[in-house]
């Protein structure tokens, strides 16, 4: 198979997940650019790309790209900031990520909560349903380390979702605590 | 394990069932295509598809350029919708910078849109110390210490283009050109470093009791880019792996970037290179390294929180990976975020409670385990350096600190709010345009006395640059300057006569790693 037929199945069976990868992290208008940057770097590394189970490399490569957007965004974010105070009239700010909708809001807040390793692990095994070996080998570690850690990431998890519950339920109105 | 919790992350995904359409499918193998065939790389047509003209490579160099622009009072123009925009397709290429001459013309995407730019000059980088101005000319250094005679130097190994020119107070003068650092105590006598033997000490050997302020860092990140140039070489094979160049204070700082999972061999590029590692990061999960000469200097950013210099040399000097740096400095890390008890996460934890730390909030931070005072950051496009009364000072985003040693640190009263201008007038440090201070300590906002009633201020005596004083616009239309911080002379200076501008009005600044030019957006 020549380099040019490979990497067209290649880009064939796994833009989507790609494109889904970069678009929960950093929002559908990116997520076609990140994608296209993660391919790139896979036609450039043919030598060394896996040709089998290539997914999680894929991700592995996309998780730069994306840390890559990021920083250019916090960098804007900065310039921004900066201009506001000089000018006092330069627009918002509108950070575009991952667009978790209102109805899953509160889980959004608490995952950002957690260290972003824990964050990312979560991700990929939860939204990426990649198995927790796969996980430990994109992050060089143990599955069993990688047990550990996502049974801690849970269990922050749910302390942060349910102290959040907690905060939500004592600013209630009385009549509305009594219906929930 | 929270079931609970599994259940709410899955049903999150923002991205449930993504299933691209061929179309989509085709534009992104598009830009691929684009990418590939900008780079040289003609082995890829998209399956028989034609590349983009221009490619996304230009349009990361356009984002790239973007990022390093200082703002001005033109900025402003930008901000309020003047910018003229143009069909993506019909923005003609960005001229070269290194060729960029007075009237060429372009469109640039910034991020407020596209804009028209005309080059009014190049700019060249310039330094303020005590009543001494230092210029970087072409082919010359020009001193003054009143803004009206002027003293050329020709630095011997000065070869190439200079870059930029550091004074300090004592009279001690440094000098990046290409390859060659010079430096001189009496700008007779000169000594050079080549990239590789310039050390932290290099620089901050001439710093003296006084004041320092480097007004540009444009040189500095021309330091650094040389010493760069060794490190694309190794991680040529590694384009998941990221490096980013650091102002330092004169001391050239390189970034890796090697998050976990990636396997990037930091130490294999450090030890090909030469260099010696003397600080590492870990930014947000990921650790970056900081090279430079003899001395080590660990550092870590993460959020609002610092970190032990001493203890972390220990643990990366074992190492053998910067997995096992990352790991290593990430376990003591969370050991301070998250308390005694793992799983104690402390969000109330401010850089209050971590005294002794420099604020990491955005910018780079200031550390050094010998003593020596080295100041990394902030952003190229910032003000990065004061010495005050012989101590060091840093400025982040959201505080000051100060240092004596290097060692420990102190925050200094009331943050600045917001960025800015940061000087240092005779026993005063001012920040931004509405801080002043008496002590370093007690910070009031508006004017320091002396220079409330001055047409426009920026910092040291010698010369002013800068917005109104009562803060109602920029006013950059005219330069001041003062011996004394009270009695005030319009400067109309041979350099800014021969084309080398100081007075700005309605023009952006944009930076490169190389040099900057001022340009002019057209209606």
């Amino acid at each position: 198979m020549s380099r040019d037929d490979w990497f067209e199945s290649m880009y064939e069976a796994n833009v989507s997940a790609v494109v889904a990868y970069c678009s929960r992290r950093l929002g559908r208008e990116n997520a076609e650019d990140a994608a296209a940057d993660v391919f790139v770097v896979a036609w450039r590394r043919f030598d060394e790309v896996p040709k089998e189970e290539i997914l999680p490399w894929l991700y592995g490569v996309a998780r730069k790209v994306v840390a890559n957007h990021q920083r250019s965004r916090r960098r804007t974010s900065r310039l921004r900031a900066r201009l506001r105070s000089v000018e006092g009239s330069a627009p918002e700010v509108v950070e575009v990520g991952a667009e978790i909708s209102r109805d899953h809001e509160e889980i959004g807040e608490a995952l950002r909560r957690l260290p972003e390793r824990d964050q990312e692990i979560l991700r990929l095994i939860a939204w990426e349903h990649l198995d927790r070996r796969t996980v430990a080998d994109m992050f060089g570690v143990t599955p069993n380390a990688i047990n550990k850690r996502v049974s801690r990431a849970y269990d922050r998890l749910g302390r942060l979702l349910g102290s959040r519950r907690r905060g939500q339920s004592q600013r209630l109105p009385a009549s509305k605590r009594g219906e929930a | 394990m929270s079931d609970s919790s599994v259940d709410l992350m899955r049903r999150a995904d923002p991205e449930p069932n993504l299933q691209l359409t061929k179309e989509q499918k085709a534009a992104i193998r598009l830009r691929v295509a684009a990418e590939i065939d900008s780079e040289g790389d003609r082995g890829y047509r998209g399956a028989g598809m034609k590349p983009l003209s221009g490619g996304r490579g230009s349009m990361v160099a356009l984002a790239v350029a973007a990022a390093v622009i200082v703002v001005l009072g033109g900025m402003a123009w930008l901000l309020r919708g003047n910018a003229p925009t143009a069909p993506a397709d019909s923005l003609p290429e960005p001229p070269n910078r290194e060729t960029l001459q007075a009237g060429d013309v372009w469109v640039e995407e910034t991020p407020f849109g596209d804009a028209t730019f005309t080059v009014i000059e190049r700019h060249h980088s310039f330094d303020i110390v005590g009543t001494e101005v230092g210029f970087i000319d072409r082919e010359s250094l020009l001193f003054s210490a009143d803004a009206v005679t002027w003293e050329q130097f020709s630095p011997p190994g000065m070869e190439g283009r200079p870059r930029g020119v550091q004074v300090s107070p004592g009279g001690s003068v440094a000098v990046f050109s290409d390859g060659v650092l010079s430096t001189s105590a009496d700008r007779q006598t000169w000594t050079n470093y080549e990239w590789s033997e310039m050390g932290p000490s290099a620089l901050a050997a001439p710093l003296e009791e006084g004041f320092y302020v480097n007004s540009s860092n444009e040189h500095d990140l021309e330091v650094i880019y040389r010493l760069n140039r060794q490190i694309p070489e190794i991680w040529a094979d590694e384009p998941a792996c990221d490096y980013r160049n650091r102002v330092a204070g004169g001391v050239a700082y390189i970034e890796l970037f090697s998050s976990e999972g990636t396997n990037c061999d930091v130490e294999a590029a450090l030890q090909s290179s030469g260099l010696e590692v003397i600080g590492t990061e870990a930014i947000l999960g990921s650790v970056a390294i900081a090279t430079s000469g003899s001395s080590v200097v660990i550092t870590v950013e993460y959020a609002t929180a610092g970190y032990d210099v001493e203890s972390s040399q220990t643990s990366f000097a074992n190492s053998t990976a910067a997995q096992e740096v990352a790991d290593a400095l990430r376990m003591q890390l969370e050991s301070t975020l998250w308390g005694e008890g793992a799983g104690t996460f402390r969000p109330d934890l401010d850089t209050e409670q971590l005294r002794g730390y420099p604020e990491m909030a955005s910018f780079g931070f200031i550390a050094h385990p010998s003593g020596e005072l080295i100041y990394a950051g902030p952003t190229p496009n910032f003000i990065g350096l004061v010495i005050w009364k012989g101590s060091l000072i840093g400025l982040a985003e959201s505080g000051v600190w100060q240092s004596t040693d290097g060692a420990q640190w102190n925050r200094l009263g009331r943050p600045p709010e917001g960025a800015g201008r940061l000087a240092v007038h005779h026993d005063q440090l001012v920040i931004d345009q509405r801080w002043f201070s008496d002590n370093g300590t007690d910070w009031e906002m508006g004017w320091p006395e002396p220079l409330g009633t001055t047409p426009l201020l920026t910092g040291a005596a010698g010369m002013v640059l800068g917005p109104n004083p009562d803060g109602s616009a920029w006013d950059l239309t005219e330069t001041w300057y003062s011996p004394n911080g009270t009695d005030w002379t319009k400067w109309d200076s041979p350099v800014f006569e021969s084309g080398h501008v100081l007075a700005i009005r309605d023009l952006i600044l944009i930076g490169t790693p190389q040099f900057s030019v001022l340009v002019e957006p057209l209606n």
